[in-house]
Formats: structure tokens, C-alpha cells, sequence
């Protein structure tokens, strides 16, 4: 296990990119990034079993970014795990880039399934685990982080129907819990509560953990890998964390900060 | 003898899962009509029944093949493509991973089911999708060879099937090539191109044009992607009068297809006989002559035009 202190200051530097990459870029979701990034962070440099030197290799945990658009979060923790290189984060979205504005398996080392269009990641996972399964990879982890919005489509729950039928212990759903949508917040527009009843009835363990505490989503996300059965994390988070201009905010989706607002968000970030 | 061509995938199926152990069967509660049912009772680890869930059951798919297995994906035309549109564009075409899918029930020669059933708009929604290979059998032999054919192909592939049973009209002893088009018939007045279960039909207006005088040539288009264009340039200037037949909408189909390709190859005049509207109950006999698909529609157009 990762010393905490040490993950939670790379965490940071996930939040920091994931500003200074959409604005260089002047396009992409800061605040969805922020809402996940120490999801995403303790996921690919502390828990998952994946090495940059055999990105391929068949027995490799595996991540699916069920919401794509969180995108940048998911390269700067990739940077820091070594599959692509610091530098190339600032060509995030411009033409001829490895780094889509949403990910794409055939073009980043270490995105291991292109994404973008919401609710369909859990069926991947499970596809994926179904695979592992069949193969004998028995220690292999599929996780999938998704948004708490996209879990209005209904294929979300045809797919925890099928986790639970085939019994797949080595999928783990990690739910973004923001309350936040682009339209405002997921109980105004199509409630999801009581969603930890909801998972629990579609026969999967339902895990609760403060989405920004590293130390804790360390300790969960080894409970919810080891338990039997699928299992879901649901992550309270804040949209926007850290920077208060979009902290928690409605109108934030999809919207980067100008160049002076990240200089702001940039330095809030580092006190 | 006829012949029923879903057999043929259940056969080709279940031999490849004899080959090879990477592959296995995805279906959406109706193994027992797309004959993946064979397959699951000789491999039931490898079969995977998805329920009535054709969105979760293409993603899932996806997610098997980023994982090296070979997925084989089937249920009705009306669902996949037309219910997991999206999923097939998004965790399939655009990742170019090798699921194969097969579905069946094509076209209204679905019959009684009625308009709900007659998928007519599925050849359209996978053109669109530009590595999607797509395949329409018209007998036995060639849907076998079709199948075997897709296991290895590049890219995901799209094999749509009908419910009848029919007559061979390829020799099952010898091997068939789905890679490109084939000519049933030669002929120097007009070429009637068609697929899947119109290929009878045409077959059959080509006989009676015979008695009128009327030399007609009859091309397999089983294949449209890849598209046989030196096979169609070729009937264009042999003929200069082309018919499409399909059992499929005429707004984006085989003869739409045609009728681009030789739009900026060698603009010849095409006539369409394909769906143009929403269909109703019958059976595909009565169907196929109510909306103009029938030999004696092919053969009226095909007076019309020499």
C-alpha cells in the first residue's frame, strides 16, 4: 500500500493538471475531474495491479472511465503511473493528440477501454470480467468509475442485473456522488436516492466512503475487491472540490476555467 | 430441399467453437430462433444468455473482446442493431474490436409478426458505421460460409439472416467466398442486383423475363462492406440498366449503396424496389407482393425500363 501522505500529494497534482490541461486547452470538465480525482488516483497509482512496462499484459487489472468526460483526471494519474509522459498532457484535445478529449483505447498506453457516451461502462466491466473468468486470470480486478448522473440509463441497471446474476466478485463500481448533472441536481431532475437500497436490491455490497479521503478510499476499495459478489462504492464527492467558484455549483459541467480564474483555482489549490 | 439458414449459423457456430476456444455466444433470450442454442448446449461456459437486455449485451460483448475473446452476438435484426445502436457505434466500431453480429429475422419476409418485427432499417444504421462489415446471405451454403468467414475477418462484422427456410442456390459441396459479390445469372439487358431472400425472387424474374425476351443478369450483393465495385461497374456497362431488389427500407440499403458507388464511378439509371413505407401483418408471400418486392414486381419494373 502507497504511504497516504505521499498518494494524497499526488492526488494534487492530479487537480492541478486536470485545471491547467482543460483551460490550455479551453474546453473539457475541470469540475468533474475534481469531483474524482482521488478516486482515480488511489485507483491507478496505489490499487490496481498494471505496470507500464507490459500494458498488455492479460492478467493486468483493468479500468473502465464509465464517465469519459473526467478524462484529464485519468491522463494525469496515467503520467504519474509512468504509461505516457508529463509532458504530453498540454495537447489535450487539439488534432493529431494521443489524449481525446474523451479516452480512447487505440490511441493512450493505459486507457483500457474508449469511453464518451454514459451508462455503458458497467457492461464493459463486467464483459471484461466475464473474460478474465473464463481465462483463469482469477486475481484480476475490473473497476469502473461512474457519474451518479449517468446512472439514469437504464443499461446501468440491466448490467448490475447481470453482475449480480453471474456472481462477479472482481467487478467494482465506484459511483461519482456529486448530486450534480448539467441540468441541476440528479434529485431534482430524475431522484436516484435511496441508491445504496437500490444496489443493495439488485444483490451487489454497497460501500459508503468520503470520496476525498485518500486513506479511507484506500481501505475500501481493497474491502470491496476482496468481498464476494460484485461490489459498489458510493463515493460522496463535491463537484468542483477545492475550487470555490465551481465547488458544489450547478452550471458548472463542461465548462473550463479562463486563464486568470485557474491562476486563482491554481493557487487555492495549493494552500 | 430447403433449407433453413439460421441452422447454418448454428452448425458454423458450434464448429468454431470447436476450433477455438476464445470464442463464445452472446444472446438476448432468443437462443432457441437464432439457433445459438446449439452452441450453449455444447459450451455452456461459453455461452452467455443476457436476458432480454440487447444494450448491456453488445457492451458486455465489447468488454470480452478488449480481452481477447471472440464474441459472437446475436438476436433479432429489430433489436441489434436496432435496439444498441449507440453501444455497437461507441464500445465496438469506434475501438474496432472483433465482435461478430449475427442476427436474424431481417425484412419483412418476417411476415406475421407484423411492422413492429420487420426490421427494415438495419443495413442502413450499420453503413453508417465505417469499418462495420456487413454481410447478407441468400442460401444455406453461403450463410455457413459467411459465418466461418467473419471469425477471422478484420473488423467487427454484421451478418443479417431471415427467418424462411429456402433452396440452395450455391452448390453445398463446393466452398463459397463471402469476400465479394457473385453473378447467379448472366444476362446483357438488365442486372438485377439483390440479397438475402429477394435473391429468390430475382432469380425467379429473371426466368419468366426470359420468356419475354429479356436477357437479365442476377448479382448476389452479399456483401457491402467491403463493397464489390469492380463487379458493379462492370454490369453497368454491360447492361446500363440496373434493378435493386432488397428486403430492407430503400432509404439507405443495397441500392443506396449502388446508387452511390456509380453515381461518381459510371452514373447509370437504377430503379429501387425495397420498403418505402411502414408494413403490416402477412405472410411474406402476401407481403412481398402487397409492397412490391415479389417476382411479378421485378419483372414489371424490368419491362418498364427495356
Amino acid at each position: 500500500m502507497m504511504d497516504t501522505k505521499t498518494l494524497e500529494s499526488l492526488c494534487g497534482t492530479i487537480r492541478t493538471d486536470a485545471l491547467r490541461m482543460t483551460t490550455g486547452a479551453q474546453s473539457g470538465h475541470p469540475s468533474s475531474c475534481l469531483s474524482c480525482a482521488e478516486i482515480i488516483g488511489v485507483l491507478i497509482l496505489d490499487i490496481m495491479n498494471i505496470d507500464p512496462m507490459k500494458p498488455e499484459d492479460p492478467c493486468r487489472d483493468r479500468f473502465v472511465l464509465s464517465k469519459g468526460h473526467a478524462a484529464p483526471a485519468y491522463y494525469s494519474a496515467l503520467s504519474l503511473k509512468g504509461f505516457i509522459s508529463r509532458d504530453e498532457l498540454a495537447s489535450l484535445r487539439s488534432v493529431g493528440s494521443r489524449l481525446q478529449g474523451h479516452p480512447d483505447m487505440n490511441k493512450t498506453p493505459g486507457v483500457d477501454f474508449s469511453t464518451g457516451s454514459l451508462g455503458m461502462g458497467l457492461s464493459v466491466a463486467n464483459g471484461m470480467a466475464l473474460a478474465c473468468r473464463l481465462q483463469g486470470h482469477s486475481d484480476a480486478t475490473t473497476y469502473v468509475l461512474l457519474g451518479d448522473g449517468e446512472l439514469q440509463e437504464g443499461q446501468v441497471w440491466e448490467a448490475a442485473m447481470s453482475a449480480s446474476h453471474h456472481g462477479l466478485s472482481r467487478v467494482v463500481a465506484i459511483i461519482d456522488r456529486n448530486m450534480l448533472q448539467c441540468d441541476g441536481t440528479t434529485e431534482e431532475i430524475k431522484a436516484l436516492e435511496p441508491l445504496s437500497a437500490k444496489f443493495q436490491s439488485f444483490g451487489w455490497n454497497v460501500f459508503e466512503v468520503d470520496g476525498h479521503d485518500v486513506a479511507a478510499l484506500q481501505l475500501v476499495l481493497r474491502q470491496a475487491r476482496d468481498a464476494t459478489g460484485p461490489s459498489v462504492i458510493i463515493a460522496a464527492t463535491v463537484k468542483g472540490k477545492g475550487v470555490s467558484c465551481m465547488a458544489g455549483k450547478c452550471n458548472w459541467h463542461g465548462k473550463p476555467l479562463s486563464s486568470d480564474a485557474c491562476d486563482a483555482a491554481l493557487r487555492e489549490c495549493s494552500l | 430441399m430447403k433449407v433453413n439458414v439460421r441452422d447454418q449459423y448454428g452448425k458454423a457456430l458450434l464448429e468454431l467453437g470447436q476450433r477455438d476456444e476464445r470464442v463464445v455466444a452472446l444472446d438476448a433470450d432468443l437462443s432457441n430462433s437464432t439457433k445459438t442454442g446449439m452452441f450453449g448446449s455444447a459450451f455452456p461456459d461459453r455461452f452467455f444468455n443476457m436476458g432480454i437486455s440487447e444494450q448491456d449485451m453488445v457492451s458486455t460483448a465489447a468488454g470480452m473482446a478488449s480481452c481477447g475473446l471472440r464474441p459472437f452476438v446475436s438476436t433479432f435484426c429489430s433489436f441489434v442493431p436496432g435496439r444498441s445502436f449507440d453501444q455497437i457505434r461507441m464500445c465496438v466500431a469506434y475501438p474496432d474490436l472483433k465482435v461478430n453480429f449475427v442476427s436474424t429475422h431481417g425484412g419483412i419476409s418476417v411476415g406475421k409478426d407484423g411492422a413492429s418485427h420487420h426490421a427494415n432499417e438495419d443495413l442502413a444504421m450499420m453503413r453508417t458505421l465505417p469499418n462495420m462489415e456487413i454481410y447478407v446471405p441468400s442460401d444455406p451454403q453461403s450463410a455457413y460460409a459467411t459465418i466461418h468467414h467473419v471469425y477471422d475477418s478484420p473488423h467487427p462484422a454484421y451478418v443479417r439472416l431471415f427467418r424462411d427456410s429456402v433452396e440452395y442456390l450455391y452448390d453445398p459441396e463446393e466452398p463459397f467466398d463471402p469476400s465479394h459479390s457473385h453473378v447467379l445469372r448472366e444476362g446483357d439487358d438488365v442486372t438485377i442486383f439483390t440479397c438475402g431472400y429477394s435473391t429468390h425472387d430475382a432469380l425467379k424474374a429473371a426466368g419468366i423475363l426470359e420468356g419475354d425476351g429479356i436477357s437479365a443478369q442476377v448479382i448476389d450483393m452479399q456483401v457491402l462492406r467491403p463493397f464489390d465495385e469492380k463487379t458493379i461497374v462492370a454490369a453497368a456497362k454491360r447492361c446500363g440498366r440496373i434493378i435493386t431488389v432488397e428486403d430492407h427500407s430503400v432509404y439507405g440499403g443495397m441500392g443506396g449503396r449502388v446508387c452511390e458507388f456509380l453515381s461518381s464511378a459510371y452514373p447509370t439509371r437504377v430503379s429501387r424496389l425495397g420498403v418505402r413505407s411502414f408494413t403490416e401483418s402477412g405472410s411474406p408471400r402476401d407481403l412481398y407482393i402487397k409492397y412490391g418486392l415479389s417476382a411479378d414486381s421485378i419483372v414489371k419494373k424490368a419491362r418498364e425500363l427495356t
